[in-house]
């Protein structure tokens, strides 16, 4: 299933590349130059010349090497700029998955077991809040006010977990919250449906009838399976959160994946971009298929063959 | 129901299709007109929500910067809708080989992460009106699909349904008087759901600098252009992006009011 979803993912990818306006002969050369003897034999090396289906295979059978090509724009080979971008883009992703994930599930229980009115009010309004801002809109406020007016984050350097722990953790506090708010929402949402699903089944009163406490109750019984959909909505969120990156990436200045993505439109740098969007959509793949297994591993009514 | 809620949408829908419908005639200035005079002035008289670096009146730039994110994000969900829909309805009423190639079709634009699939597209279309509408277009026709999918099949095999075979009618007849009325629920409920996310894609494009050019004033752009004077004057930033709120929220309770409305048994999924 994996492969053939991939062949036609970068298939894909690649056709709608070639699609843009604007010759790459003469991008790789510059536009002072015009004569069409040099653009003709530029066009040759770069494989220009040849039918399309023969570059997909050229460039699809490199790809498999590991070998995405070079920037038009800096001569550089892609995979070393993705090399560097990509650790930043999944650092920031998994770090606001877990955020999400962490601020859905509390709020998310809290909403369906709690009567308590503040439970409540805080479930509707961040929920509410969550799915209607823009995340570029929520990232520069977190900047305006944490950053510009009090002055608690810095927001120039954004260091890996392994080169310095806890600063790295620090410096990718506001993106990753930006990224996680409006997804954590519909973690909240989903979290609070399930539970009170699950609630009103009857393993749960016989649990509540053997007098257990509450917070066992829900903790041992209830969520476990009203985690399941959780499970399969941490999916879809994946691809959000490869999405929003490239949002968040813009509005924080970090050299991410997205940023890199982004670059490339503006500068035409086409194969940088058909490289960035394959990886994505690799990622995304892999993920999905990652959640479906976890799937199964949680529920044992589920069989993958 | 709870209709205090389904009011608030309501009215913020109401309010902001009126604001962006009547921007030519309400907006106190030119959104363009450059008043040097008083630049990144805060919310005083005349300029009530302030002005931006250029001296530009920033409420009369919010809502024509409205009247752009909603005309595209109705032009767009409605040509998604139509298409989509229909792909779902062709696909699940005559099932077979046309139903695989189409729902795989859509798999694969579902292999996509939606914002980079619509930044792929603009980037091959270049940025403006027509790219966008197509970008969004292009996504959320497989969300349609999806949709109207499901409930096809289980029409299809409908005793009204069959009836309407034994008694001879045309299949395309059928399928329009008999199978669409019964998928409309959810095709609605994702309308105004859709309403609300394209809103938010736009601005999220114009943001990145590929939404509609300039100086057509738009709420993302505005955002990402205020930032640089973020320290100076920082209501230039904080306004567009309430105006998305809003919006954004008024869309977002009027769908699930729909989809109370549609589908009891989701009543729970509601906020």
């Amino acid at each position: 299933m994996l492969v053939p979803v991939l062949v036609t993912t970068s298939f894909v990818v690649f056709m709608m590349m070639h699609a843009i306006p604007g010759d790459p002969a003469q991008i790789w050369v510059g536009f002072e130059t015009t004569d069409p003897v040099i653009l003709d034999n530029v066009r040759k090396s770069l494989g220009l010349d040849q039918p399309l289906l023969v570059q997909y295979g050229r460039w699809a059978a490199r790809v498999l090497q590991g070998d995405l090509g070079q920037s038009v724009r800096t001569g550089r080979p892609i995979s070393a700029l993705v090399a560097e971008s990509l650790p930043v883009t999944l650092h920031l992703t998994v770090y606001a998955l877990l955020l999400a994930l962490a601020m859905g599930m509390v709020i998310g229980i809290a909403a369906a077991t709690s009567r308590r009115w503040g439970w409540q009010a805080l479930y509707r309004i961040f929920v509410m809040v969550g799915l209607s801002v823009p995340q570029f809109w929520l990232g520069t406020m977190l900047i305006l006010v944490f950053s510009v007016k009090a002055g608690i984050f810095g927001l120039l350097r954004y260091p890996l977990l392994w080169e310095a722990p806890a600063q790295s953790l620090w410096s990718f506090l506001l993106p990753a919250l930006t990224l996680a708010i409006p997804n954590a929402a519909a973690f909240a949402r989903m979290v609070r449906a399930s539970m009170l699903e699950v609630l009103l089944e009857e393993y749960v009163r016989v649990a509540q009838a053997k007098g257990l406490s509450h917070l066992a109750v829900v903790l041992r019984h209830a969520l476990r399976n009203a985690l399941l959909p959780v499970v399969t909505l941490a999916g879809i969120v994946a691809g959000y959160l490869l999405g929003g990156a490239v949002v968040v990436e813009q509005v924080f200045a970090m050299s991410g994946l997205g940023r890199l993505g982004l670059q490339a439109i503006v500068q035409r740098d086409y194969p940088v971009l058909q490289a960035v969007v394959l990886v994505a959509a690799t990622l995304f793949v892999l993920v999905n298929l990652a959640t479906d297994l976890l799937y199964a591993a949680i529920d044992p009514r589920v069989e993958y063959r | 129901m709870r209709t205090a809620e389904t009011r608030l949408g309501v009215v913020l829908v109401a309010l902001s299709v009126a604001a962006a419908l009547a921007a030519p005639w309400i907006s106190p200035f030119d959104p363009t007109a450059m008043h040097t005079a008083s630049r990144l002035s805060g919310p005083s008289w005349p300029f009530v929500l302030g002005t931006d670096f250029y001296g530009r009146d920033l409420l009369s730039r919010i809502l024509w910067g409205l009247r752009s994110s909603l005309a595209i994000a109705c032009v767009s969900v409605t040509a998604s809708a139509l298409v989509g829909t229909a792909l779902g309805v062709v696909s699940g009423y005559l099932g077979g080989r046309v139903d695989t190639l189409i729902m795989r079709t859509m798999d694969v634009l579902f292999a996509f992460p939606v914002m980079l699939l619509g930044l792929a597209i603009v980037a091959v279309l270049g940025p403006g009106f027509a790219s966008i509408v197509v970008a969004i277009t292009v996504v959320y026709v497989p969300i349609f699909a999806r949709i109207a999918r499901g409930p096809t099949l289980a029409a299809r095999v409908q005793p009204f349904v069959e009836a309407a075979r034994a008694l001879g009618q045309r299949e395309a007849l059928i399928v329009l008087r008999h199978v669409v009325p019964n998928i409309m629920g959810p095709v609605l409920v994702q309308f105004s759901n859709s309403l609300a996310t394209a809103v938010l894609f736009e601005s999220a494009l114009s943001f990145l600098g590929l939404g509609v050019r300039p100086p057509t004033p738009s709420l993302g752009q505005m955002v990402s252009e205020a930032r640089a004077y973020m320290e100076l004057s920082p209501w230039a930033a904080v306004f567009p992006g309430v105006a998305i709120m809003v919006v954004v929220l008024g869309f977002n309770l009027v769908s699930d009011a729909l989809q109370e409305r549609f589908d009891p048994k989701l009543r729970h999924t509601r906020l």
